[in-house]
């Protein structure tokens, strides 16, 4: 139900209401119609029979009266008074029915004064007059009774013939015949039956109808009793109407309408009220529908109105003719959608701008840049940065931090007046999209800009520098897509930070580089997790007996795409990425693993291990040791930890504390790469270290540079004074070789010696090492 | 109808047993509370009226008089002094005739021979009518306005009889073609006292002149 009434909606219903409405009345006031209709046909049929008894009765009176005034005529005539004055009877019969026929009389009777009979047109015994008739006759000056003679009904007319006095009775009978019931039937508009009981004890007889009835028909009409006013009839509304009577019975007159004809004209009626009840519903249909498109047509219209305007468009209102509540809400809906552009232009606004400068945002920059990569449309970009914005927010405040950014978008406006879109981006950051330049020219632009930017600007009156770092993009060469852009303006900004150059060009494949570092830390997680980092170890041997003593963990890492990633890279990765810890504990675990083996296989080394920088300001170092070399197999001092010299130095009291707390394990501590960081021999002399690793850039060939020998005899020389062992790595040759033992290094590591194996091949490397030992034993001490 | 009886009250006022006797007759109408004027009361006695010759006038188409009481044998003339011609004719058995469209004075006057009521009557004039009274006898006389009327009574030398036949007549009868008789016990009147015998009387007829203003006034231009 609910379902229809939706699919036939509004303007459906309507139509159905206003039809169901209007066939609701027209059907009542037809059926009330046909009702009335009814029984004003009936009441009119009975009305009109009322009105045909009157008229009866009234053209029987004026009948008699017409008969009575011919008989006057008659009896005043002088040679009819004369022929009964003679008292002849020949006479007196041919004057009597000569007389009678001038009157129209049916039969004459003519009587002496006493009633006996003088003369008489009938054929038959005369009729019974009563002397009481004659009396009133006299009386009256006329007599009238009925009489049933025959089967005949007459009306019967007594006058006197007064010569001047009382010479003699005339009488007269006119019949009642169907002349005058037509007369009757076509004045009143009904059928008339006369009837009588005389003669027919039973009941009545009808002697004379109309010549519209054939009273053969119906003997229901003749049967019926008297007395009643009506008679019952299936075809008729009848009414009796009671003529008189005599002493041979009563005389009426039945007077009827036929029901068949009364209700041909209801029935014809009521097929008109039924075709203007069907014309008067179709109209309504007609009507509704027009009525409920009027009607209709302003929601339509809003409805589409609304959904333009939900569609986002700025349509104008519907003109609606029809003032009220639609015209209420046609202007709700336009006042509801200017504010929605409002504050949709406002949202549009702060989505798009930057509240601070006015400048637009970075979705807005984007946007522009969108456009600008979809049109092809190639265009430059230049970036700006406040170096130290935070700084000033901090120290001089943030509103004051506002008003240098504003002042600062205002000269990028002015400097950059034909940029397609300058936006701020972030904090101190501004993008500009300018117009396509040639390298040089976007280069001068961004100098221009640079030092406009850096000039003194007047913030409350007092003159303020900046330091700003530029960059600058040409577009789409260096980016062609959003993600693009917005990763390589960061790496180019800090590309340029790490420079310290104020304007810096953003190099293609920087970025790519970039994606590859990504790449790299997202699946070095997934390496360490899933052992797919080899360990290799290079062994470190005693410089002057030639003896393994030590084998240093080198972490190697195939890539299953990037094949061979060096351990720098993915080191500093993992430095960078936070995974260093991680990667630390991984390689640790791996080493003291695989130490535990080799000397279950009869190995019997030390391990070296490297430790990133950033593992010395990691509280849990020590521990995380401790844990993983619990139970180990030799004194603690046989595992060194390699820490470079630059890591030491980042953070040196934390360092100092992770130092300690190693030291106190009991492990070796060594510091790495000595010689190329900016190493502070104090420091140095304070830390809880017992080896010093000069740098391979000093060995590698050593043999060849009197400059490097010089250095890392010092360094021997050096760290021996300060107690601690010297470990030379690099050593590429016998002779290199050589001249550290000749030195007093302590220990020697390079690939003259062997190159890093991995776990496999340990054992054979040892083997051969062993076998090698000879030749690198010191045999001048030997000798000496 | 209405139907009034009027009561003829016959009372001997005064009985002569003398050759000649009178007799007063009073006629009343009991219901119609009135007496009734102009009633002819009659009774055949020994007494003989000598004929007269008299005249019956047609005038502003009526006959005057209207009721004229003569004499078997009389003549009477029927002198038209209208400026339109009558037909005066009489279907009575006492005496038809019928004297056609005339002016003037008809030549014969006519002898009333026989007893008896004479209706006159004019043919092209129905309203008009008359009665002439033809008797035998002299104990004739109508009623006055108190309804009385005194007959002298003449039986000559024969004794006066127990019974007496009274002819009443008025022109209102019922049937005004023939008195009527009633019998009268003349030996009870020897007292002053009355008895009454009911007789019909037809309504007098309503009072039209028989031409109106404007006719009169157009006949005597």
């Amino acid at each position: 139900m609910g379902r229809l009434a939706n699919r036939i909606g509004f303007r459906g219903r309507l139509v159905t209401a206003m039809v169901a409405l209007v066939a609701l009345v027209s059907l009542l006031i037809g059926a009330l119609l046909m009702v009335y209709l009814f029984e004003d046909e009936k009441s009119r049929a009975l009305e009109q029979l009322t009105i045909a008894e009157r008229l009866t009765n009234e053209v029987i009176a004026r009948r008699t009266d017409l008969e009575l005034s011919r008989l006057n005529v008659v009896v005043r005539d002088f040679g009819f008074r004369s022929a009964i004055a003679s008292r002849d009877p020949a006479t007196l019969s041919s004057a009597l029915e000569n007389h009678s026929g001038r009157a129209g009389a049916d039969f004459a009777l003519l009587l002496d004064q006493r009633g006996e009979l003088l003369a008489s047109t009938l054929r038959r015994d005369l009729p019974d007059i009563a002397p009481s008739q004659l009396t009133n006759a006299r009386q009256n000056g006329s007599g009238r009774s009925l009489l049933a003679i025959d089967q005949r009904g007459y009306e019967v007319l007594t006058v006197p013939v007064e010569a001047p006095g009382l010479r003699a009775w005339l009488v007269a009978g006119f019949e009642l015949d169907q002349d005058l019931a037509d007369i009757i039937a076509r004045l009143s508009g009904s059928s008339i039956i006369f009837r009588t009981s005389a003669d027919s004890p039973s009941g009545f007889t009808s002697f004379a109808a109309s010549s519209d009835i054939n009273s053969a028909m119906d003997p229901a009409l003749l049967q019926s009793a008297g007395g009643h006013n009506f008679i019952e009839s299936a075809r008729y509304f009848t009414r009796t109407l009671n003529l008189g009577a005599s002493g041979q019975g009563a005389f009426e007159a039945i007077l009827m309408i036929s029901r068949e004809a009364s209700l041909q004209n209801y029935y014809s009626r009521a097929l008109e009220i039924a075709l203007l009840v069907a014309a008067i519903m179709v109209f309504a249909t007609v009507l509704a529908l027009l009525v409920a498109r009027y009607l209709g047509r302003p929601v339509l219209q809003l409805a589409q109105y609304a959904r333009a305007v939900g569609q986002g468009l700025n349509p104008h209102a519907p003109n609606i003719r029809t003032g009220g509540e639609l015209l209420q809400l046609r202007d709700t809906l336009r006042d509801t959608l200017a504010q929605l552009s409002r504050r949709e232009a406002e949202i549009r606004h702060a989505a798009t701008h930057d509240e601070v400068t006015g400048l637009g945002n970075r979705n807005a920059l984007m946007h522009m840049a969108t456009e600008g990569f979809r049109t092809g449309q190639p265009c430059s970009l230049i970036g700006l940065r406040v170096n130290d914005l935070s700084d000033i927010n901090d120290t001089l405040g943030i509103e004051f931090g506002d008003k240098v950014l504003l002042g600062l978008s205002q000269r990028l406006r002015d400097e950059l007046s034909d940029a397609h879109h300058i936006a701020r981006t972030g904090g101190g950051e501004f993008l500009a999209l300018l117009p396509a330049c040639s390298p040089e020219a976007l280069d001068q632009r961004a100098k221009d800009l640079h030092a406009s930017a850096e000039s003194p600007l007047n913030v409350d009156s007092t003159p303020f520098s900046l330091r700003t770092t530029l960059i600058s993009m040409r577009l789409p060469n260096d980016a062609s897509n959003t993600n693009e852009l917005r990763r390589r303006v960061n790496l180019t900004f800090e590309q340029a930070v790490q420079q310290g150059s104020a304007i810096t060009l953003y190099e293609p494949g920087q970025d790519e580089n970039h994606l590859r570092e990504l790449k790299l830390i997202s699946d070095l997680h997934s390496a360490i997790r899933n052992n797919g980092l080899h360990m290799n170890y290079q062994p470190k041997l005693d410089n002057h007996t030639g003896k393994l003593l030590q084998l240093e963990a080198l972490v190697r890492w195939i890539h299953p795409e990037l094949g061979f990633i060096s351990p720098e890279e993915f080191i500093f990765l993992a430095e960078q990425s936070g995974q260093i810890h991680e990667l630390t504990d991984h390689i640790l675990q791996r080493v003291a693993d695989d130490a535990r083996a080799w000397f279950h296989e009869g190995l019997d080394v030390g391990v070296a291990i490297n430790l990133s920088a950033m593992d010395l300001t990691r509280p849990g170092l020590a521990e995380r040791v401790a844990r993983t070399f619990a139970g180990w197999h030799h004194s603690m001092d046989r595992i060194t930890l390699e820490v470079t010299e630059s890591a030491l130095m980042d953070d040196p009291v934390e360092a100092m504390a992770t130092l300690n707390r190693l030291r106190d394990l009991g492990v070796t501590l060594s510091v790495d790469d000595f010689g190329t960081g900016y190493s502070s021999l104090s420091q140095l002399r304070k830390l809880p270290v017992q080896e010093l690793k000069i740098d391979k850039s000093f060995v590698l060939k050593l043999n060849a540079e009197p400059q490097d020998q010089l250095i890392v005899k010092s360094t021997i020389d050096m760290a021996h004074g300060l107690g601690l062992k010297v470990v030379a790595e690099g050593i590429e040759n016998l002779e290199t070789w050589k001249l550290l033992q000749s030195w007093g290094c302590n220990v020697g590591q390079g690939f003259f010696l062997s190159r890093p194996v991995s776990r496999a091949d340990l054992m054979q490397t040892a083997a051969s090492l062993l076998e090698r030992q000879h030749e690198l034993a010191d045999m001048s001490q030997e000798h000496s | 109808m209405t139907k009034q009886t009027v009561l003829l009250l016959a009372g001997c006022l005064l009985f002569t047993p003398a050759l000649a006797e009178e007799l007063t007759v009073r006629i009343q109408i009991t219901d119609g509370t009135g007496p009734v004027t102009g009633a002819l009361v009659f009774t055949q006695d020994s007494s003989r009226a000598a004929p007269i010759q008299t005249e019956v006038v047609q005038k502003d188409r009526m006959f005057h008089p209207h009721v004229l009481i003569i004499p078997t044998g009389s003549k009477v003339d029927f002198p038209n002094r209208d400026n339109t011609q009558h037909h005066v004719y009489s279907f009575s058995p006492a005496k038809p005739f019928n004297l056609e469209l005339y002016a003037g004075k008809p030549e014969a006057p006519v002898v009333f021979d026989q007893p008896g009521i004479v209706e006159l009557g004019c043919n092209i004039h129905d309203h008009m009518q008359a009665f002439i009274v033809v008797a035998d006898t002299r104990a004739i006389g109508q009623t006055n306005e108190q309804g009385e009327v005194s007959l002298l009574l003449d039986f000559g030398s024969a004794p006066a009889p127990g019974a007496l036949d009274l002819n009443i007549w008025h022109p209102r009868l019922p049937d005004n073609t023939k008195p009527v008789i009633r019998e009268i016990d003349v030996t009870s009147l020897a007292g002053v006292s009355a008895t009454s015998i009911p007789i019909e009387l037809d309504p007098e007829p309503r009072h039209d002149g028989p031409l109106d203003h404007l006719q009169k006034r157009f006949q005597e231009l």
